[in-house]
């Protein structure tokens, strides 16, 4: 059984498992496809609905799950939902496990899964990436 | 939550003050998986189970490469315990017996309306068996019910050659 407390590092060596198959394009296809699949249920139909109310209630459930280090806004007045991931509990884990290497590019896959359903549904989206310190800003926005 | 008018909210927390378990990824794991077979087909998914085992269980591995046979125990209770998942582990000397009424990641991705993927069983079979390889260890899975993912597992001392 791989637990889903260790799904992080079975999620990061499947991107490097798809890359020697079928090189980076591969991974972003996947990345697609997840986007589609995976968000379809959730973010996709909170934002279609709510709008950035819709993206306050999705990542208030899953970062808390995920126990990040994160400070979330939602701005009505700006039309802008943001957040700041002081310390991603995803990269931040494969950056503890010393006997691993995780994928060259892990961080790409929050930009590739979200900013389809973004803009999907409207908004604009815009990210900054400290991979190595496993922080990151997302914004999203009209 | 802080509220700061109607327009306005924030959220803030620490990694500390939240238990990790986001049951979800065990359908992010599916799709993963369901992708690889679909596309790739059944022999590759089982090659990245196995690329997955070698380099995230490397450490444990090791322990069974030296033949630290309790090391399979504490693995087992600690990772149930975390998943908050019921299991049933008899343990004797060089005989590891792990039984289970359902597999928490069948019954989660069966809860959002979802179907494991074909060969969801190697999550089992593949990754404890390559676990083992190369110890003085051998895995066996001695029944695994598709639909709930209720099975019995035992791990057990390699026979002298």
């Amino acid at each position: 059984m791989i637990s889903c407390t260790e799904f992080i590092p079975a999620y990061s060596e499947g991107f490097k498992f798809l890359e020697q198959l079928g090189g980076r394009e591969e991974v972003e296809k996947f990345w697609s496809t997840l986007s589609d699949l995976y968000l379809k249920d959730s973010l996709s139909k909170l934002i279609k609905e709510k709008g950035l109310e819709g993206c306050f209630e999705y990542w208030s459930h899953s970062l808390n799950e995920e126990a990040a280090d994160f400070t979330m806004t939602l701005d009505k007045n700006r039309n802008e939902f943001r957040i700041e991931m002081h310390r991603c509990p995803s990269k931040g884990k494969l950056l503890e496990l010393k006997h691993m290497t995780p994928y060259h590019s892990y961080c790409d896959h929050c930009e590739a899964l979200y900013r389809p359903v973004a803009e999907k549904a409207g908004f604009k989206y815009k990210s900054e990436v400290d991979c190595d310190n496993a922080s990151c800003t997302h914004i999203i926005y009209k | 939550m802080n509220k700061k008018g109607e327009n306005f909210k924030t959220m803030s927390r620490k990694s500390a003050d939240n238990k990790y378990m986001h049951k979800d990824f065990h359908q992010s794991l599916n799709l993963l998986m369901d992708y690889i077979y679909t596309n790739f087909g059944k022999e590759n998914l089982i090659r990245y189970l196995q690329q997955y085992t070698i380099a995230y269980h490397q450490p444990l591995h090791e322990s069974l490469k030296e033949g630290n046979f309790k090391a399979l125990t504490s693995y087992f209770s600690d990772l149930y315990e975390k998943e908050e998942w019921p299991l049933t582990i008899r343990q004797e000397e060089d005989y590891l017996e792990i039984e289970q009424d359902e597999c928490p990641g069948i019954n989660h991705i069966k809860s959002l309306g979802k179907v494991p993927t074909t060969f969801y069983s190697e999550t089992y079979r593949t990754v404890y068996s390559t676990l083992c390889d190369g110890t003085p260890f051998e895995y066996t899975l001695l029944f695994f019910d598709e639909e709930t993912g209720a099975c019995k597992q035992i791990f057990t001392k390699r026979k002298e050659q």
